[in-house]
């Protein structure tokens, strides 16, 4: 019994043991297993984190940069409030943090950085407009010199605990703005048809006749007769008043200077009644220009180029500092040139890929199929051998703040500026005003755009026609027939180039981008970017304006003029009777006869939305698309500030216009 | 137990195709939010379903995305990225093929309006012959041409 329960004991104890082996074996695979499954899982909800944590800051990126283009629509919230006529600082970059736009969600951040971009051709002093900086007058007598801001670079860094993304975008606007200010709209253009405050009116200034230097009074003018009234509508050269010269004792002539309106619009104030004189440099009437019928005051602006930098450029850069900002902005400059240089070459077998891939019904392409399919497309020339090189040559004049498309001179320059034509004439003819349209009226938009020239036709006053056949006759020239404008031409052949319908695809049909193209020969491959927006944004000789000065003496009445000829004191060949005036004048030079020859823009008019019609100069939408591809410099400004060269200046007294003397002049359109 | 050890095996190589599927999914249609253009599908037929998707990137090259398979009748293939231009700068090399994806057997793209594209892959795991059939994961995402 007892050897029995031994046995029974040791049987027990070995079983016992090996249970305990199995089970610590059993045990440790689960262990095993737990651990990798735990591990597993772990690593599992660390890459679901990552990717979360990744599509987080990408969204709060993408949020910073919407959060810019909406308030950068509004102005350039950064800057101090302009105070006009007074020299301020202004910044030329901005780091703000969004702090309460995620006030949710602890982990979430926004940080932008904001860079301002000068006009390449800005300027900081100079006498003449340039294309980057202009004179502006900033009260009577006073004027400044301001340069133009040419756009806004952004990157929005949005983080999510360790996950970091970074985006692009470059906020663009046309007309541009002043650099040394708080907004965003563009700068005031100069128009003839453009609608602003009132426009005063003033006589011209006094001039003497040939061999009469000194008999005539220079401080004032009579009131001989006002042919309008205030609230009365005006055409561009149509006479307001007639005023009459004295001679410097005091005494009357028979010297009339006819006043005339120098645009279309709307008489606010006569502030002449006849009898009266008026001072010379005072005004005699206000007027109110035409608004809106040619340009307006609107701004283009858009956030463009929208980029999403990878992490491998900006990981180790500290966004902070303005240099490494510009490091960022080089990845982008890059590859900006790559989508401009490789648009033209692309968009050739664009409608080639979409037939040949509408047509393939099969799930999958093996990859003979696939190469085959595509190398049966025709192949794409860039016009170079080494596009690598064209990269580099292309990117370091760009760096430099030379604009290859504009400042063409070698081969590279003349590729990127045939590029840079394709992408404003893709943009061009798809165009719709950025966030104004309702997505049903969108598509049809392009279709319902017309052009109108800056001058529609109008006639020599009857004054003008009457002098330019006296003049004709004498000279034995036929000034009438030089006045002839193309678009006068043209609508005797029943071609209105006066308003010219719209064409949506630029490529067939007619209208006014086939004629112009036509017209101005845009096939010249020599043509650079500028003159390009030149040629497609105006009219040549669209206008021919003649001036006849009459500076040979005072007219003279057909009494006393008879009785000096009779006297021998006076050649009747050397005058001529002007019915009209009712005078003998002396004969006209040819040199006092001048023809000028005026190059007249185009206005973009669409009438979709009655209620708020799109309206806007030809060349500077032309501008607003080049500014979807150019990059510029990728070289840091050196200044934390600008403005702090703007000169201020008082103007001298104009001098007469164009004449010495006085002058008839009408304008022929 | 061995038996559960070879669930949790290929239930981890399961995740482990998905994950690489995922992934490549989310830079695909990051790709084509800020790509300049899509070609194909058109979107003419905004129910249409293509099999291949065809847009300019954001450099503008010509990129195409589809199913490659080694032959037709295959049912596995992989889901891959061509950069046509790239090729076509250097055209002496061969043009070079980018895996998203394998074990992919189905690209379906739709483009509801101009500027949105949605699509799904499907993947299938691999299985020796003999043995029971691989699971079909089905990945839907959709982009949105973000400059437009």
């Amino acid at each position: 019994m007892k050897n029995q329960s031994r046995w029974v004991g040791k049987c027990c104890s070995h079983k016992r043991g090996f249970s305990m082996a199995v089970g610590l074996a059993a045990s440790i695979v689960v262990l095993l297993a737990v651990t990798n499954l735990v591990f597993y899982s772990s690593h599992e909800i660390n890459i679901v984190r990552t990717m979360l944590g990744i599509k987080k800051a990408d969204f709060a990126a993408f949020s910073g940069l919407n959060v810019v283009n909406a308030r950068l629509h509004e102005n350039r919230w950064y800057q101090p409030k302009s105070i006009p006529n007074q020299l301020q600082k202004f910044k030329s970059s901005h780091t703000e943090k969004l702090a309460e736009y995620f006030t949710d969600e602890k982990t979430l951040d926004a940080t932008i950085f904001i860079d301002e971009i000068p006009h390449p051709k800005a300027q900081k002093s100079g006498n003449d407009n340039t294309d980057g900086s202009i004179w502006v007058e900033v009260a009577p007598d006073k004027r400044q010199y301001r340069a133009l801001l040419d756009h806004i670079r952004v990157l929005s860094l949005g983080t999510a605990g360790d996950e970091k993304s970074l985006y692009f975008g470059k906020f663009i606007m046309t007309p541009e703005p002043y650099l040394a200010d708080d907004q965003s709209v563009g700068h005031y253009v100069e128009s003839p048809l453009e609608g602003e405050d009132l426009i005063p009116i003033y006589p011209e200034a006094v001039w003497d006749n040939k061999g009469e230097e000194g008999k005539t009074a220079k401080d004032r003018k009579g009131v001989v007769s006002v042919a309008v009234s205030p609230g009365q509508k005006v055409k561009m050269g149509d006479i307001i008043m007639v005023l009459a010269f004295y001679m410097s004792d005091g005494g009357s002539t028979t010297r009339r200077e006819p006043v005339v309106s120098p645009y279309s619009g709307t008489v606010k104030q006569v502030l002449v009644s006849p009898g009266q004189d008026t001072l010379i440099g005072q005004p005699v009437a206000y007027l109110e220009k035409d608004p809106g019928n040619l340009y307006s005051k609107k701004t283009l602006r858009k956030m463009v180029q929208i980029t999403k930098i990878p992490l491998s450029v900006f990981q180790n850069l500290d966004l902070n500092n303005r240099e490494n900002r510009f490091k960022v902005y080089a990845h982008v400059s890059r590859m900006m040139l790559e989508s401009v240089i490789n648009r033209v070459p692309m968009q050739s077998i664009r409608e080639e890929v979409t037939d040949k891939f509408k047509g393939v019904n099969e799930t999958s392409l093996t990859f003979k199929q696939t190469t085959d399919m595509l190398n049966s497309i025709g192949k794409p020339q860039w016009g170079v051998d080494d596009i690598e090189k064209m990269f580099a040559a292309l990117k370091a004049k760009s760096d430099q703040n030379l604009e290859p498309d504009i400042d063409v001179s070698t081969d590279y320059d003349r590729i990127y500026a045939q590029a840079g034509k394709a992408v404003i004439s893709s943009l061009w003819s798809g165009f719709t005003p950025d966030g104004r349209l309702a997505s049903s009226t969108r598509k049809a938009f392009p279709g319902m755009a017309g052009y109108k020239l800056g001058v529609q036709p109008s006639n020599l006053s009857a004054e003008m026609i009457s002098l330019i056949k006296l003049v004709s006759e004498q000279h034995g020239i036929d000034y009438m027939a030089q006045l002839t404008t193309e678009p006068q031409e043209q609508l005797k052949n029943n071609v209105d180039l006066y308003n010219i319908a719209s064409t949506t695809n630029p490529k067939v049909g007619t209208g006014y981008w086939e004629y112009m193209r036509n017209k101005s020969n845009l096939g010249e491959k020599g043509d650079n970017v500028k003159d390009y927006i030149g040629k497609m944004g105006q009219l040549k000789n669209g206008a021919k304006k003649a001036v006849i000065k009459l500076d040979q003496g005072t007219p003279w009445e057909d009494a006393p003029f008879k009785q000096m000829v009779a006297d021998g004191t006076a050649n009747p060949d050397d005058y001529f009777w002007w019915p009209e005036k009712e005078g003998w004048y002396k004969k006209i030079p040819k040199e006092n006869v001048v023809i000028k020859e005026y190059d007249i823009p185009y206005g973009y008019n669409n009438q979709s939305n009655p209620d708020d019609p799109f309206q806007m100069e030809v060349s500077q939408m032309m501008q607003y698309f080049r500014k979807h591809y150019t990059f510029g410099t990728t070289l840091p400004p050196n200044d934390d500030y600008w403005a702090e060269n703007t000169i201020t200046d008082t103007p001298q007294a104009p001098g007469p216009p164009d004449s010495t003397g006085a002058k008839y002049s009408g304008l022929s359109s | 137990m061995f038996k559960y050890l070879g669930h949790f095996k290929t239930s981890t190589q399961r995740l482990d195709v998905l994950h690489s599927l995922r992934l490549s999914s989310f830079k695909l249609s990051e790709e084509l939010a800020l790509s300049q253009e899509f070609l194909s599908p058109t979107g003419d037929d905004p129910g249409k379903i293509a099999h291949q998707i065809v847009y300019f990137n954001n450099s503008f090259e010509l990129i195409v995305v589809f199913i490659q398979k080694e032959k037709p009748q295959d049912e596995f293939g992989r889901l891959v990225k061509i950069n046509w231009t790239e090729h076509l700068k250097k055209p002496a090399t061969t043009p070079e093929l980018e895996v998203l994806a394998n074990g992919a057997i189905e690209l379906n793209v739709s483009r509801p309006s101009y500027d949105y594209l949605e699509y799904e892959v499907k993947i299938k795991e691999f299985r020796q012959e003999g043995q029971p059939e691989g699971k079909t994961f089905t990945l839907a995402n959709g982009a949105k041409l973000r400059s437009k």
